[in-house]
């Protein structure tokens, strides 16, 4: 006997659900946390999708608990849902047993809020956050029953749509994508939505869509640019095929935060999401600068957001979620100029309603620890530093302004105040590492032990993570020419590593054969399209999941393509060599990435431009803006938020 | 509180269901009494949790409050933040520092319907539910941190009536909660099943409770009548 029948079942449907909500509810008692696939959460907008001009399915290619957490995405469903024109509904990658379930049942992808087919969208936007999960990507659109390549999808299939960090080296999903925003989306969004809807009521061919999108500042349409080749493989030019295409594409980035609409009612999830708490973005960019960080290039400058709109916005969330933890977030909390007054002033507020603030990104300081006792309730968790390298040497090359002096403060002050549990994270294979770098990893971790010792003699023993993270080189960061380390010695520093620390220290060593998949990909371009999808017929998803990752997959897709691994990931690129994304503008200044290397090969620091002189990185000219922080800007100007004005 | 749990909302696991009350408390801005120490949490006591999947109209629920509020407008305040799905339905006032609703009640209420593929399937569901109330002992395996243990649930089935037409079974189960073991809705309407030599597959039956009571012999209470 088989399921089928139950299907005719009509059960408390609500009115107006058609045939795929049945079949959808069917597969739910087959697989794991249904919730992740019901919609009706507190705060998701139903809209009728008859109504509206534009039906977009925001689509995240990772699992609903990664997925929910993502703070992007949550703006963007904000933005799009207030507009009256717009239905935007909600997709995530369904895990591999509902993915199968809905294979088996010929269920197609449908979206949470309608439980509609993800092909009858108009606009599919998905996120790109990580490479791993390009898979994922492909894998969504092949569930949503849609042809992957761009080139194959005509009229009455929906507009693929992408962004997030990928978007700044989107060149192995170029022959996926029909057209990708770069940079900060919440404005772009609405000029898309806008040509969208002129394209749709004016009814002609998806070409003049392509042309017109490609005008929006921004918006970058791969099918309009070619790639040529040197006869050496490296890539010679990308320039646009047809005219009227800008040859660069310039970032989007907004000016000034707290002129910016705010979600402030965001979807409570049914389960536990991965950061299941309320979120306030107290300011985007970070000019710290560290060499290895791309998001140190992308987001830049810095933008503070005031403390009075921080504060009306944390009151707004927690009365409207029943969120019982506040999380301030940014890429460096403790950076926020206004940090001590505003968390002091949110946990004065929030203690007799129950509600706790965290911080995370801590700096590696005292002060930080100091103020995380005094914001945190919750201390069960552990504080997390990341020194990233184990030598002063080695962090001045990669600029990570952090001594060992800091460290050791930073721990004293943690013990001091009741911590237990400790997490380090550091990078293994970094430019210019050598042997005695990683003794000095093993140095730091005995230091921080003995700081135990000395602060808790006789208490219960240290929990101490480390976490060792192969390096990837990205793209637009000053070390985008350097070769990743070969994976036998990526694979030999960890065994030297894991004979030098303790065995009582827990360690945590990402997978270099997952790392080094990753760096193909960081800096691949458009023939590794054939990778990623040969990699996806065999099988691969959810690839940043290692019980799902199968390295002997990659390389059978890299040598059927007849693409070498190592010309991507372990190769030192020359100054002159153009790179795949060198058409896709951050606003960052290519040639400062360069001298930012050669200061990195000197061991110079270059100190951040809130605290000391500009830097020179180009993108305030570029794009016109400047920081706004409670620092003085140069140039004078007060309080925060004083640059727009 | 009595709450219904309908809809989407019947995928929540018990788990996350106490945290979307919480939400729902919080949001409601109630002068709730909170637990003491690092992670305070609202004081909630949740009287039975219902299978994943399962639907009711009988889910309840204490909560407590640091000043006394009037009950009509605690039941309009917290309704109108409640998700889909989890509406409330009653609110009573209830005196302090009660008992706690799970070690009170012993009885639960069910409608189970199956889906069953034609009438002949029906009629023997029918003749093994006859089955079991006539036998004195239902033993079934019971796993449990590896161990198998056995169960005799006959005695906790006090009620089974099987109806139905067409190709749907409707059922009235009652079920006594015991706290040495209790047995699920579905697991008796797949041990019928089973007698019936008929496979059910899990979306082909719907558990949906529809009461919970504190059964002394023919005194049968609901849980506010306890206090």
């Amino acid at each position: 006997m088989t399921a089928d029948f139950v299907w005719g079942l009509v059960w408390d449907m609500p009115s107006g659900e058609g045939c795929l909500a049945r079949r959808i509810e069917g597969l739910l008692p087959r697989v794991g946390k249904p919730a992740r696939y019901v919609g009706g959460e507190w705060n998701s907008v139903r809209k009728d999708p008859g109504s509206v001009e534009v039906l977009f399915a925001l689509a995240f290619p990772e699992v609903y608990e990664i997925g929910m957490s993502h703070l992007g995405s949550i703006i963007l469903y904000h933005e799009l849902n207030r507009r009256s024109d717009v239905a935007c509904e909600r997709v995530y990658s369904p895990w591999v047993d509902m993915e199968a379930e809905m294979r088996r049942a010929g269920v197609p992808l449908f979206t949470l809020e309608s439980r509609l087919p993800v092909a009858g969208f108009d606009i599919i936007g998905i996120s790109m956050q990580y490479e791993m999960n390009f898979t994922n990507v492909l894998n969504l659109l092949d569930l949503a029953g849609l042809p992957l390549r761009s080139a194959e999808r005509g009229p009455g299939h929906p507009l693929v749509l992408a962004g997030g960090p990928c978007a700044f080296n989107p060149e192995p999903l170029a022959d996926f994508l029909d057209a990708v925003v770069v940079g900060e989306a919440e404005e772009a969004i609405h000029e898309v939505i806008e040509v969208y809807g002129a394209w749709k009521r004016e009814g002609t061919g998806r070409a003049s869509l392509f042309r017109a999108l490609a005008a929006v500042p921004g918006v970058y349409v791969p099918s309009l640019y070619r790639v040529d080749y040197n006869p050496d493989g490296t890539v010679a030019q990308v320039r646009p095929s047809v005219s009227g295409v800008p040859e660069r594409v310039v970032r989007r980035a907004v000016k000034d935060l707290n002129h910016l609409d705010y979600p402030t009612r965001p979807i409570v999830p049914h389960l536990e999401i991965v950061h299941d708490r309320a979120m306030v973005e107290i300011f985007r960019g970070c000019t710290r600068g560290c060499r290895f960080c791309q998001a140190g290039t992308i987001y830049r400058p810095v933008r503070e957001r005031s403390p009075g709109r921080v504060q009306e916005l944390a009151r707004a969330l927690v009365d409207r979620t029943g969120h019982q933890e506040l999380s301030l977030a940014s890429l460096s909390a403790t950076d926020y100029s206004a940090i001590e007054d505003t968390a002091r002033a949110l946990v004065d507020e929030g203690l007799g309603r129950g509600v706790g603030i965290s911080l995370p990104s801590l700096r590696i300081d005292a002060f930080s620890v100091g103020l995380a006792r005094q914001v945190q309730r919750v201390r069960k968790t552990g504080l997390t530093f990341a020194p990233e390298a184990g030598t002063q040497r080695l962090r001045d090359v990669i600029n990570k302004g952090v001594t060992a002096d800091d460290l050791r403060e930073a721990v004293v002050s943690a013990f001091a105040n009741g911590w237990r549990a400790l997490k380090l994270y550091f990078m293994v294979g970094l430019p210019t590492e050598d042997y005695s770098d990683l003794d000095g990893i093993a140095e730091l971790v005995r230091g921080v032990e003995r700081a135990y010792r000395e602060a808790c003699s006789g208490g219960p023993p240290l929990r101490l993570l480390v976490s060792l993270a192969p390096f990837v080189p990205k793209a637009h960061t000053p070390f985008q020419w350097e070769p990743q380390l070969a994976l036998e010695e990526l694979e030999a520093r960890q065994a030297y590593l894991r004979q030098l620390i303790p065995r009582r220290v827990r360690l945590s060593w990402h997978d270099a054969r997952l790392s080094r998949v990753e760096a193909t990909f960081a800096r691949g371009d458009r023939r590794l399209g054939e990778v990623l999808q040969g990699a996806w017929e065999r099988g691969a998803r959810f690839d940043s999941w290692s019980e799902h990752f199968s390295y002997e997959r990659w390389l059978e897709a890299y040598d059927r393509a007849g693409i070498d691994p190592a010309a991507y990931a372990n190769r030192r690129r020359p100054p002159e060599e153009v790179f795949p994304w060198d058409h896709l503008d951050p606003g960052v200044e290519k040639r400062f990435l360069w001298r930012e290397w050669e200061r990195a090969r000197a061991g110079v620091p270059t100190p951040d431009c809130r605290l000391a002189r500009c830097a020179a990185c180009g993108v305030c000219g570029q794009l016109g803006m400047e920081p706004v922080t409670g620092h003085r800007p140069p140039g004078g100007g007060e309080a925060a938020s004083s640059a727009s004005g | 509180m009595r709450m219904g749990k309908e809809g989407t909302a019947r995928w929540i696991s018990h788990l996350d269901l106490v945290r979307a009350v919480e939400r729902a408390l919080r949001r409601a801005r109630v002068p709730l009494a909170l637990s003491q120490g690092y992670n305070p949490l609202p004081k909630l006591s949740f009287a039975s949790a219902l299978s994943l999947g399962n639907s009711s109209e009988a889910e309840y629920f204490d909560v407590e409050l640091t000043q006394r509020m009037d009950p009509a407008a605690f039941h309009a305040t917290l309704s109108a933040q409640m998700p889909d799905g989890l509406a409330i339905r009653e609110t009573r006032e209830v005196p302090p520092n009660g008992p706690a609703l799970a070690a009170r009640l012993n009885l639960a209420s069910y409608r189970v319907t199956v889906c069953v593929p034609d009438e002949a399937a029906r009629d023997a569901l029918k003749a093994a539910a006859g089955r079991i109330l006539a036998s004195p002992s239902l033993v079934i395996p019971r796993r449990r941190k590896g161990k198998t243990r056995f169960l005799d649930v006959r005695p906790l089935i006090q009620r089974l009536e099987v109806a139905g037409d067409g190709d749907t079974v409707e059922m009235v189960v009652d079920l006594r909660l015991d706290p040495r073991g209790t047995v699920k809705p579905e697991e008796v309407a797949g041990l019928l099943a089973g007698l019936a030599s008929l496979e059910l597959p899990s979306e082909a039956v719907r558990v949906h409770r529809t009461g919970l009571y504190r059964q002394d012999g023919e005194r049968l209470r609901l849980p506010w009548e306890l206090y």
